[in-house]
């Protein structure tokens, strides 16, 4: 049996695309017997995955310069890219955040916030550092299927892997489509 | 009279008739095509481009374009559905068209057409431009980043509401939905008539009281006539179950008297109840109150029905009336007055087709609000003359009027002369007034009276009377302290606390609007009909099933 190497990551996202990815329960299950293989994954826990792996999902927007250089090694090792959720599809809830500049942002959520006092923005070396504007993932690198929704139904995720794995083109439509 | 004709659509003939677009002709037929700035009760505008077709080789909108007698018409192809695309992208990505935190999502016409095409990305960079949100308006909010352009709003407030409030401003994509000379919404000469709302596509004009309170599928929409004046709009209420509220209320496009205009009152201030509700029955005894069951306090009414008068205001629906008319036979009178100065002699339907008005101390943008639209919108269009006697300058401030004293008016009756189609509209008028309105043959005359059921009272035969007696049963919402002296023993049913209540030995808590089933009569004198939208908070009185041997539970 021919297997198919998925390689999921988050980025600028709550995980809610993962957690109704394995709200898929025991489709899952029938995924990995008709051949899937989850390498690495935050539910796996491992940090890369192998060259060539064959679908790479990605959730939440770009909005560091981490995100951004996670989803260009993803597509470099990823046969096909698919975009989860409304913040990988459109950006999502993340670009609010586009109508100010990075110093008003770290300025109001650092400093001027009610609740804080004498506080500063964080300014350790390995934090991401924030992108001008939050992307979404097509306007980094191609992305071949789009699943949007806010989190997308569980059944459109394993629509999408289902076809994949079977050879065949998804298409979104009806119940599968939906955007909040 | 041009018949009718046929046009190829799709390469079958069908029929159209003249004064058709094309959008109408291959609507008609059950062929769709998708569009957005179009709406059933607007003048088309072609601002979308959604709807285009293919006709001789050009790419067309098809709802602004006439139809001809033997155009050929192709309503879908690959060529048009990427016109069509790219049309969705940039209206999608020209603003933010983000659904998730968006009040409209579920019940949004731009979301609809970006399930219908499968939109599943963005292919434009978003986000790029920050519009401002107005939210200076007491009831509506308009979030310019959810705009997308399509006029609807322009056009509802002008064409169909009379109001001419809203305009545009700037250019191209940095166009914005302007009030007035571009100042705040809430500070414009909006009338709050809703009307903008009520056709936004998008979430860009939102109702502040209806939002979030419950999506498309959470409402159960109930059809009734509005109770809040005697015009009796007809509307939609939106009420949700599940939290036994009343979310929004939408006028009807297609049904008489005023086809979906709506006013302030009708559409805003019936949800913001700002009186005290009544839930408990009340005794006083001495100087003190108490909360007693209703059961008792309805043993106590029955006890000494018979020995006092009842008196009712215009409140009460038709089936109230007949109950208290069965209760109190005889003894039954009007707290107001129900005959009217003059008597009405035209409809509604009559100022769509006035060439002038006389309105009488009356403010038509704030009291029957929907009527004020029709006599804004025929003077506007320059089709009919203004008469106001005795208005106060803030009056229609806006339209070209006579303002006469009513001295001023009587001196000058000879101006009704030149006139084919007047009307006068009036609530009350002076004994001089009445003679000259009286005789005038072809004036006609629409009396506005400030009660709903006015018409109900007269045709139940229930006639105007001063409180009298020293055993009083008082009916309504509308009770005011100055309607009753001091009567030694006043049983009051009524649904909030008032003056009235005050001076009250036994107060019932009653049903009030949206909790009643009934009909009443409008000022035309049509039957309306009202439904129970939500339960009431409490076990309150039914004034139409009152001591009926089988109360039925509500």
């Amino acid at each position: 049996m021919k297997t198919v190497k998925i390689a999921s990551t988050w980025c600028e996202g709550c995980s809610g695309c993962h957690m109704s990815f394995l709200d898929m329960d025991e489709r899952l299950v029938e995924l990995i017997g008709k051949g899937l293989e989850l390498t690495a994954t935050p539910i796996t826990d491992l940090k890369i995955p192998p060259l060539g792996t064959d679908i790479g999902i990605i959730e939440g927007s770009v909005a560091t310069d981490h995100h951004e250089e996670e989803v260009k090694e993803l597509r470099k090792r990823c046969k096909l890219i698919v975009a989860l959720g409304d913040c990988a599809v459109f950006g999502g809830i993340h670009t609010m955040r586009n109508y100010f500049t990075v110093e008003e942002l770290l300025e109001r959520g650092y400093v001027s916030t009610e609740s804080t006092v004498n506080g500063t923005p964080p300014t350790s070396p390995e934090l991401g550092k924030l992108l001008p504007k939050v992307l979404a993932v097509n306007e980094v690198v191609k992305v071949d299927f789009y699943i949007p929704g806010c989190p997308p139904p569980a059944d459109a995720i394993y629509h999408v892997l289902n076809e994949l794995i079977e050879g065949r083109m998804p298409k979104l439509e009806g119940k599968l489509l939906h955007y909040d | 009279m041009d018949s009718k004709f046929t046009i190829t659509l799709n390469g079958k003939e069908v029929e159209a008739l003249p004064d058709q677009t094309i959008l109408d002709v291959a609507r008609s037929h059950g062929v769709h095509i998708p569009a957005l700035c179009n709406h059933k009760a607007l003048v088309p505008r072609g601002s979308c481009r959604l709807c285009v077709v293919e006709e001789g080789g050009r790419v067309r909108a098809s709802c602004t374009t006439p139809a001809e007698r033997g155009m050929k018409i192709v309503t879908d192809s690959p060529r048009l559905r990427a016109a069509r695309e790219v049309v969705l992208q940039l209206i999608f990505t020209g603003r933010n068209h983000y659904c998730m935190y968006c009040e409209v999502s579920g019940n949004c016409e731009l979301q609809d057409l970006g399930y219908e095409f499968g939109m599943d990305h963005f292919t434009f960079p978003t986000y790029e431009n920050r519009f401002p949100v107005d939210n200076s308006h007491e009831f509506i909010l308009l979030d310019h980043n959810r705009c997308v352009l399509c006029g609807r709003c322009i056009r509802a407030c002008a064409d169909l509401a009379g109001h001419n409030v809203l305009t545009e401003k700037s250019r191209g994509y940095r166009t914005l939905i302007a009030a007035d000379l571009d100042i705040p919404l809430g500070f414009s000469s909006c009338v709050s008539c809703g009307s903008c709302v009520q056709v936004c596509p998008t979430g860009a004009f939102i109702e502040k009281r209806s939002a979030y309170q419950g999506k498309k599928e959470q409402i159960k929409i109930v059809r009734m006539a509005c109770d809040m004046c005697p015009v009796g709009c007809a509307v939609d209420v939106h009420g949700n179950p599940e939290t036994n509220s009343v979310v929004k209320i939408h006028g009807d496009w297609d049904a008489p008297p005023t086809f979906g205009l709506m006013c302030r009152t009708g559409r805003y201030l019936s949800l913001f109840d700002g009186h005290t509700r009544l839930t408990n029955a009340k005794f006083r005894q001495d100087s003190k109150v108490l909360d007693i069951a209703l059961e008792g306090a309805l043993n106590l009414f029955a006890a000494r029905m018979d020995q006092g008068t009842a008196y009712v205001d215009g409140s009460l629906y038709n089936e109230e009336l007949a109950r208290l008319k069965e209760l109190f036979p005889g003894q039954l009178f009007s707290l107001h007055p129900v005959t009217p100065p003059l008597p009405s002699t035209a409809r509604i339907r009559d100022l769509g087709e006035a060439d002038l008005f006389v309105l009488f101390r009356l403010d038509l943008d704030r009291e029957y609000g929907a009527l004020g639209s029709l006599v804004k919108k025929r003077v506007r269009s320059g089709a009919a003359r203004l008469v106001l006697v005795d208005g106060s300058p803030e009056v229609f401030e806006k339209l070209p009027a006579e303002r006469l004293s009513s001295k001023a008016f009587l001196a000058r009756l000879d101006m009704l002369e030149g006139a084919a189609a007047a009307v006068a509209l009036y609530r009350d008028l002076g004994d001089k007034e009445k003679e000259a309105l009286e005789k005038r043959e072809g004036l006609r005359r629409i009396w506005l009276h400030g009660e709903t059921n006015t018409v109900g009272l007269a045709r139940y035969g229930i006639e105007h009377a001063p409180v009298k007696g020293d055993t009083v049963f008082l009916f309504g919402g509308n009770l005011r302290e100055s309607d009753v002296g001091n009567p030694a023993f006043l049983v009051c049913f009524t649904p909030y606390e008032n003056g009235v209540t005050k001076k009250a030995a036994v107060v019932v808590p009653t049903l009030k609007g949206f909790e009643k089933n009934g009909t009443l009569f409008n000022l035309e004198g049509e039957l309306l009909t009202r439904a129970a939208v939500v339960t009431p908070p409490a076990p309150l009185a039914d004034i139409a099933k009152l001591l009926s041997p089988t109360p039925e539970k509500r």
